[in-house]
């Protein structure tokens, strides 16, 4: 009888046990899938900011400075440079924009000075910006420091 | 003797399965609330990439002046509707060209208005097409996937 009651003892402990471990195994899982979930999320909203951010930027800067002969691709040390041309007054002023030092940099200096790449305002960490003019339509292609690359089109309404 | 061990094993038994329905009750709805923001968070990304391709193909529609056979020549596709053009693009928005292929999960079309005003289906999607006025170039360009559409803009080129 009472090794029989000690056998029914053994076993309902292990039952108990059993039960627990598998509950805490579903929470874990939970808090797992969660954290998942959680990781997911916070990198496509960093996605989504690389992205967006730095083309809408540019086009943004293109538009406000689409007047004939305005835009005009140069390079900064080899890199490629959106240069927008403003005439304030009597004197003619360029906003430069270009990737150096792993950042995206924008500059206002005036025509005839000398451009200075470590002297602008850095604007958000960026690893490359390309630039290709097809007639009226430009192509602004940003690699974010991840390495992924997006690209926009834009119809110009002035040429290079 | 035995009694009392059995009363507080199936006590402590009957207390961890109402610990463990009640956690089967809130493991349910959060498993529910990680699929809606898995989901939100997708629709935002998408609506993003959305955004960013229907801009430069609306673009390319104010560059070649409303001419479907050039915007087509574009893309390196031959038109097939003389006032429709499909894009495709995959998971990633990784354009695909103007041929549907088994990856394609997004779509493009760029509807180009006549004289009168049209309604178009796109799979179960219902697009209304304004007419052109005179001396305007007017399509509508949208994107879109299975569940219906993502964003859309009416271009027009004067």
């Amino acid at each position: 009888m009472k090794m029989a009651g000690e056998k029914r003892h053994v076993v309902d402990f292990l039952f108990t046990l059993a039960l627990f471990c598998v509950f805490a195994a579903s929470a874990l899982l939970v808090v797992i899938m969660g954290a998942n979930v959680y990781k997911s999320t916070v990198n496509t909203m960093t996605d989504n900011y690389e992205n967006r951010t730095s083309l809408t930027y540019i086009a943004e800067k293109i538009r406000q400075n689409d007047t004939p002969g305005s835009v005009v691709i140069s390079t900064v040390e080899d890199s490629p440079a959106l240069v927008l041309r403003q005439q304030v007054g009597d004197r003619e002023y360029q906003t430069w924009i270009y990737v150096y030092d792993g950042n995206l940099k924008e500059i206002l200096i005036a025509s005839d000075a000398t451009l200075n790449p470590e002297s602008g305002q850095t604007v958000k960490e960026q690893q490359s910006l390309a630039l290709e003019q097809n007639g009226s339509l430009l192509t602004v292609t940003t690699t974010d420091p991840a390495g992924k690359s997006e690209s926009i089109t834009l119809h110009v309404r002035c040429g290079s | 003797m035995n009694v009392k061990r059995t009363s507080k094993s199936g006590l402590f038994l009957l207390e961890l399965m109402i610990i463990i329905l009640f956690f089967s009750v809130t493991s349910a709805v959060c498993a529910n609330l990680f699929v809606q923001a898995h989901q939100i968070s997708k629709k935002g990304s998408d609506l993003t990439n959305a955004t960013r391709e229907v801009q430069s193909v609306a673009e390319r529609f104010k560059a070649v002046e409303g001419d479907m056979h050039d915007l087509s020549a574009l893309y390196e596709s031959g038109l097939v509707e003389s006032d429709r053009l499909d894009l495709f693009y995959d998971a990633q928005w990784t354009p695909l060209g103007t041929e549907k292929t088994d990856s394609s999960e997004y779509t493009i079309t760029v509807l180009r208005s006549t004289n009168t005003e049209q309604q178009v289906f796109l799979n179960a999607l219902a697009v209304s097409v304004p007419a052109a006025k005179d001396q305007i170039a007017q399509a509508v360009v949208i994107a879109w996937d299975q569940k219906g559409e993502i964003f859309s803009v009416t271009v027009q080129k004067y």
